[in-house]
């Protein structure tokens, strides 16, 4: 009869290490503001280290060539809002997250590259990670939504 | 076998069909309020209506029949899918419920249980949010975040053993998790190292009679083994390529020098949203019952054994020959039927066909990479929950104990009798707990100074409906068939469970 649960979980582990490496460089700036968008992120941890986004606009470019970075102290609400800048020229883009707890600028994985930091995406990025598919969302003056992982 | 499993279907369509899901498409799932009137009609589904998350402790002294023994002292876990519903939802497949352990104390002429929920973080997310959100294995939550990793689904449902001090309450794919054994509180998951942390550690440790635990963990494309000491300490972890990636890896074995893992020929796709309580999970045509043999003190050493499909969850023993063979005893089954529909309809209270299982023993050279798998008799009516002598893990064990099923229909696909199991003569020996039972499995407990496998207890659980109690059994391992030499009566109903162990005192 029984047996078990196995819900073993399939983390695509490479495309979030990726991620990671690509949060490494950070390079927010003021811009103007019609190159701008609002972000709202949710499910953060308040308090504890920073958040860390990076924004692709195209599937050739993700995971590749970001088009902007930025990086956050974690603040104090479990959800907050804020600006993205340097979009211009972008119809369409899929923002990944990390918040790095311990601050140490890398996302934490253990032996089999899974995160051990909370991570988001844009979109729908569903179970087992993010892809350009399931984070793109057009730039069409909406608030862009990123949920951290549970 | 086909004329009883007809037989079966056409009883339980005449007696039991009509007071549980009438007018429903005969694979649905069931909701809460349908349950709830089939268990009103059927005393043999209370058990899995579970508990909830407020009433959900359990906390009594069972009321002794017979005589309990002054030398079987000590404490018997067990674990199980306990909360099944919330909020007028309920989940479809049975293993998706929350772990719940049970402990009973027992010694000094008394039997003290006490039963807690694992209060994992998917549970305490689901308090707080008053309902069902995160996906299980048979229930699909559309709309949720993201999951963090393999612990944000764990429901540490599925066996406990005490080790070095602490409670592990164990799932497949997560972590296992961490309690006192004084009071069941839930210390959290446990990583062992850092690096650690959400690495799966399966649901079926060995632990080997010097106290070594051994165990494995898949993850996607890869198996992780652990060892850990009798202190409790992390000795060893090592990583190796599945030779059946993304596949099913549910129970191991351990030899004198090696890990014996089976991999049945099912492949586990979460990424598909269940119907109905299904996955669809099925068998790959054409694919081999794995078995990947590893050394334990260097896992790239190793051997993939390739047997007649067949769909496994459970082995008994494995052990080293003179000759170079391990020999592994396993239950097997022709379809993945029980994983796929069966746990659907128990969740249900719909009766179930579940398909034949069979004791199997393969023998695998080590020498060669040839393997024979021999049937074993006895499993006619259906057998699981196969369990050895604790002191003869990873050493040849002459026999195995079974929850199982015979002889006429039941009112429910569920086992009702305990079985023992000669491999060297082939002769079973049974007790019937009765048609108003469900029994749940059995482990061996080693009489103080005893020699000999059967110079032991077996020690179980059962559900009687009538008295609409949980009972503990106690069996002389050598006189099976006599059934209970003593009892515990709980005053109340333990949902079902799936596995357990026990520590001497």
């Amino acid at each position: 009869m029984k047996p078990t649960t196995p819900l073993h979980t399939v983390f695509t582990t490479t495309a979030l290490s990726l991620l990671a490496a690509a949060l490494l460089a950070t390079a927010p700036t003021a811009q103007a503001q019609e190159d701008c968008t609002t972000v709202e992120v949710q499910n953060v941890r308040p308090q504890q280290g920073q958040l860390m986004l990076v924004a692709y606009d195209s599937a050739e470019s993700y995971r590749k060539k970001p088009v902007a970075r930025l990086r956050l102290p974690a603040g104090d609400a479990a959800t907050q809002r804020f600006q993205l800048c340097g979009l211009a020229g972008s119809t369409e883009v899929a923002l990944t997250m990390f918040q790095d707890l311990d601050s140490d600028g890398r996302m934490g994985a253990n032996i089999v590259g899974m995160p051990t930091e909370p991570w988001g995406s844009s979109g729908t990025p569903g179970t087992f990670g993010p892809s350009w598919e399931t984070g793109r969302v057009k730039l069409d003056g909406s608030v862009i939504v990123v949920r951290m992982s549970t | 076998m086909s004329t009883r499993r007809g037989l079966i279907q056409a009883v339980l369509a005449a007696t039991t069909a009509p007071t549980l899901l009438l007018g429903r498409e005969a694979r649905a799932a069931a909701s809460a309020a349908d349950f709830a009137a089939a268990a009103a009609k059927q005393p043999l589904l209370t058990p899995l209506l579970g508990v909830d998350d407020t009433t959900g402790d359990r906390d009594a002294e069972a009321q002794l029949l017979g005589r309990w023994p002054a030398a079987l002292r000590g404490r018997f876990y067990r674990n199980g899918p306990a909360l099944l519903q919330r909020g007028g939802q309920r989940y479809h497949h049975w293993f998706d419920g929350d772990g719940m352990v049970q402990q009973f104390r027992i010694g000094d002429g008394r039997v003290v249980h006490r039963g807690r929920l694992v209060r994992t973080a998917k549970l305490r997310q689901e308090q707080a949010a008053g309902r069902f959100v995160v996906n299980a294995l048979g229930t699909s939550f559309p709309g949720q975040p993201p999951a963090g990793g393999p612990d944000s689904f764990n429901t540490a449902n599925t066996s406990a053993i005490e080790h070095a001090g602490r409670v592990l309450a164990f799932w497949e794919g997560g972590s296992a998790y961490g309690m006192n054994p004084d009071d069941l509180a839930t210390q959290g998951p446990v990583a062992w190292r850092p690096d650690l942390v959400q690495v799966p550690f399966s649901a079926h440790p060995k632990l080997d009679a010097q106290g070594h635990l051994w165990n494995i963990g898949s993850i996607g494309n890869r198996i992780v083994t652990w060892h850990i000491g009798p202190d409790g300490r992390l000795v060893r972890v090592q990583l190796t390529a599945s030779p059946f990636p993304y596949g099913m890896a549910h129970d191991m074995a351990v030899t004198a020098r090696h890990l014996v893992l089976p991999l049945p020929p099912l492949k586990m796709d979460f990424t598909a949203p269940t119907v109905g309580g299904r996955r669809r999970f099925a068998m790959s045509p054409g694919e081999p019952l794995r078995v990947l043999v590893m050394q334990k003190d260097d896992v790239a050493k190793q051997r993939v054994f390739e047997l007649p499909p067949q769909m496994l969850f459970h082995i008994g023993n494995a052990h080293e020959t003179a000759d170079g063979e391990i020999v592994l005893s396993y239950v097997g089954a022709p379809d993945a039927r029980f994983m796929d529909e069966g746990a659907v309809a128990l969740m249900a209270g719909r009766p179930h066909d579940d398909g034949p299982s069979e004791v199997c023993l393969a023998r695998l050279d080590m020498a060669t990479g040839r393997a024979r798998v021999e049937r074993l008799p006895g499993s006619e009516g259906g057998v699981e929950f196969p369990r050895i002598h604790p002191q003869r893990v990873g050493e040849a064990a002459r026999h195995i104990v079974f929850g199982a099923a015979w002889g006429a229909p039941r009112a429910l696909a569920v086992f009702h009798g305990v079985q023992l199991l000669d491999t060297t003569t082939g002769r079973t020996r049974r007790f019937d707990y009765g048609r108003d039972a469900i029994a749940e499995e059995h482990v061996f407990v080693p009489r103080p100074g005893g020699r000999g496998e059967l110079d032991a207890w077996l020690l179980g659980t059962v559900f009687d409906a009538k008295r609409q109690a949980t009972v503990l059994n106690l069996l002389d391992a050598a006189r099976v068939e006599d059934g209970p030499v003593a009892q515990a009566v709980l005053p109340y109903v333990l949902p079902l469970g799936f596995h357990g162990n026990f520590t001497g005192a």
